[in-house]
């Protein structure tokens, strides 16, 4: 490790990052569909819960922008409070699954006697498919907010437990652990300023690229009827209602799937231009 | 050569640290790995012992088994481990800790790694302050600049503010020195702390780490494998051969007559200023792997006096005329020269 590598590097990648259109992008993009969902009930004037039979399966007019769905609802009200959730669902998982599996990477790096067992454990997740994981987990706790974070959360932890034990080990290797235990630092103060403080770079990174992931899954439950019940709006249900119309009504499966599609793609964009301004072989 | 002597008190006083029979051993997937085997080892207060070796012949090993900084991989048995009369092996993890910075205190080899590289120096300096002292933040910032200012950091009232990546090599090293000596403990380890450092700042550095550890009364565990500091810096000298002891002697008498054939080659890989074109004589081969030791004397292979009997009796470290001990069958050396001429 020589001066170069610490030098700036935070400014650096933001540097880095700004230079990116991509970045603005899928940034942009994700603001404004978060903001979207947040002040959803401002934005529109329909109720997302409103049934109007007679309105049911109308294309795109002026009055209805995206069309109605199948109980007559405005679609793009009910996309907006379907992002809510889906987003709800996919930023608490993630958050659940990254202080989770950030504290079990970090632990076993740390306390290298508990490294053995956690990432045995660790291996157990990550040989289900983490969909199918997603699912068994969703039907075991059965439906309600609650249990589909925990679902989404368990299913991206793994992964970001792996990454921060390998980033938290590279720390681990470095002198300032063995110094700052040697002015006698207890292990609560290794641990945050030192390790997490040094190894939380690829940590991030990999957590933003788990958003994408997240929000995925949560959209899979909702469409394969594990998420949220009717007639909660989320985005993956709404996908799942509209296929029964898919000849008659195209409109209502295909713009809650290209919703989907956008903000996963947005997060993974995000993550790979992050991971590539961290990476300091790129040039 | 050190030319001061310590006065008498210091000589005869019961020894701060005393290391007995310790050995350390790693376990590794390919097996385990002896690093130290049989040290034996004691300084007394305000006293500075050397710790003189190649690479891999456990000398930092020595200084983390002393601090308590030993990985979980590693194996400790002593038959005494005593620091100020108390038993380290028996102590509970906290009070171990808690005479950690306070009690005794370690510089490292790389000033550029051996600082968090996220927190500011002050901030560094501070909280070593406060883990062991119970005072008020700005109390113990300008302790913090004070002890900077101690060290000849120049405007220490700004380097507090500055990270260490802002800083030299020979500033980072100061502020680590001021770091470990902020409690004034009774021992400061000192592994190797100018290796890393260019050689005008090496001298100013050794100074420094002399300078205050006699101001506070610090014994000094110096580790190193440049004979030229361990002239400059030593009161005794330890030198150790891939884990073992092979010879402990004062500082002067070990330059005067060293009694080791290994001692002998580690003082002609010195280059010599004052006779031009006098040859160093490096020590042929390498240390050996620690898992596969040579029988007899570890040293026999490279040895340019070694005979049958170094190949396969191992030998014990002996007591020598003149409080010192060695660990060869022909010590003294120079009789048996004479003899076998």
């Amino acid at each position: 490790m020589t001066d170069a590598t610490y030098t700036g590097s935070g400014s650096r990648t933001w540097r880095r990052l700004r230079r990116n259109p991509m970045v603005t992008i899928a940034l942009g993009v994700l603001i404004l569909i978060a903001l979207a969902a947040i002040f959803a009930p401002w934005l529109t004037s329909f109720d997302p819960y409103e049934t109007a039979l007679r309105q049911r399966l109308k294309p795109p007019s002026a009055e209805h922008l995206l069309g109605t769905d199948s109980q007559g609802r405005d679609l793009l009200t009910r996309l907006l409070y379907g992002a809510r959730t889906t987003l709800l669902i996919g930023c608490a998982g993630t958050a659940f699954g990254a202080l989770l599996g950030g504290a079990i990477g970090l632990c076993a790096a740390f306390y290298r006697r508990l490294d053995g067992v956690f990432m045995r454990v660790i291996d157990v997740f990550l040989s289900f498919p983490s969909i199918l994981f997603g699912l068994s987990l969703a039907a075991i706790l059965g439906p309600g907010l609650d249990s589909l974070i925990i679902a989404v959360g368990l299913s991206v932890m793994p992964g970001i437990a792996r990454i921060s034990r390998g980033a938290a080990l590279s720390v681990m290797a470095q002198d300032y652990m063995d110094s700052g235990r040697s002015i006698g630092l207890p292990d609560r103060s290794l641990l945050g300023r030192y390790l997490l403080a040094n190894a939380y770079p690829p940590i991030l990174t990999y957590t933003t690229l788990a958003f994408g992931d997240a929000v995925l899954l949560a959209a899979t439950l909702g469409f394969l009827g594990l998420g949220l019940q009717p007639p909660t709006a989320e985005l993956g249900s709404i996908a799942a209602e509209g296929r029964s119309f898919l000849f008659i009504a195209p409109h209502v499966s295909t713009a809650a799937s290209i919703l989907i599609f956008v903000i996963v793609l947005s997060f993974n964009l995000l993550g790979d231009a992050l991971r590539d301004a961290g990476d300091r072989r790129a040039s | 050569m050190k030319h001061m002597t310590l006065p008498d008190s210091v000589m005869t006083a019961p020894p701060l640290l005393t290391v007995e029979n310790l050995s350390v051993t790693f376990r590794t997937d390919s097996g385990p790995l002896p690093a130290l085997d049989g040290i034996s080892l004691s300084i007394r207060p305000g006293e500075t012992v050397a710790v003189v070796g190649e690479s891999g012949s456990g000398k930092s090993v020595l200084s983390l088994a002393v601090m308590g900084l030993l990985p979980p991989t590693a194996e400790l048995t002593a038959s005494g481990l005593i620091f100020d009369g108390e038993d380290l092996q028996a102590m509970s993890k906290r009070t171990r800790r808690d005479l950690r910075g306070r009690d005794m205190a370690m510089i490292f080899q790389e000033p550029s790694t051996a600082l968090n590289p996220v927190q500011r120096i002050g901030d560094q300096l501070i909280e070593a302050i406060r883990l062991h002292e119970d005072i008020p933040t700005p109390k113990a910032r300008a302790r913090a600049i004070e002890a900077l200012a101690a060290t000849g950091i120049p405007s220490p009232e700004l380097r507090v503010r500055a990270y260490p990546h802002e800083l030299s090599g020979g500033m980072r090293q100061r502020a680590l020195i001021a770091m470990a000596l902020i409690h004034r403990p009774r021992l400061l380890i000192a592994d190797e702390p100018t290796t890393a450092l260019d050689v005008t700042v090496q001298a100013q550095i050794l100074d420094l780490i002399r300078d205050l550890a006699r101001d506070n009364g610090t014994a000094t565990l110096f580790i190193t494998h440049d004979m030229g500091v361990v002239a400059e810096m030593a009161d005794r000298v330890a030198v150790l051969y891939a884990g073992r002891m092979v010879e402990t002697a004062s500082a002067s008498d070990l330059f005067e007559s060293p009694e080791h054939p290994y001692t002998l080659g580690l003082l002609g890989s010195m280059p010599q200023l004052n006779q031009r074109g006098a040859a160093m004589l490096p020590i042929a081969g390498t240390v050996p792997d620690l898992r596969q030791m040579p029988p007899g004397c570890h040293f026999h292979p490279r040895c340019p006096f070694a005979d049958h009997r170094c190949a396969t009796q191992r030998p014990d470290l002996r007591p020598l005329a003149g409080n010192r001990r060695s660990a060869c069958h022909y010590a003294p050396l120079l009789e048996t020269l004479e003899t076998r001429a």
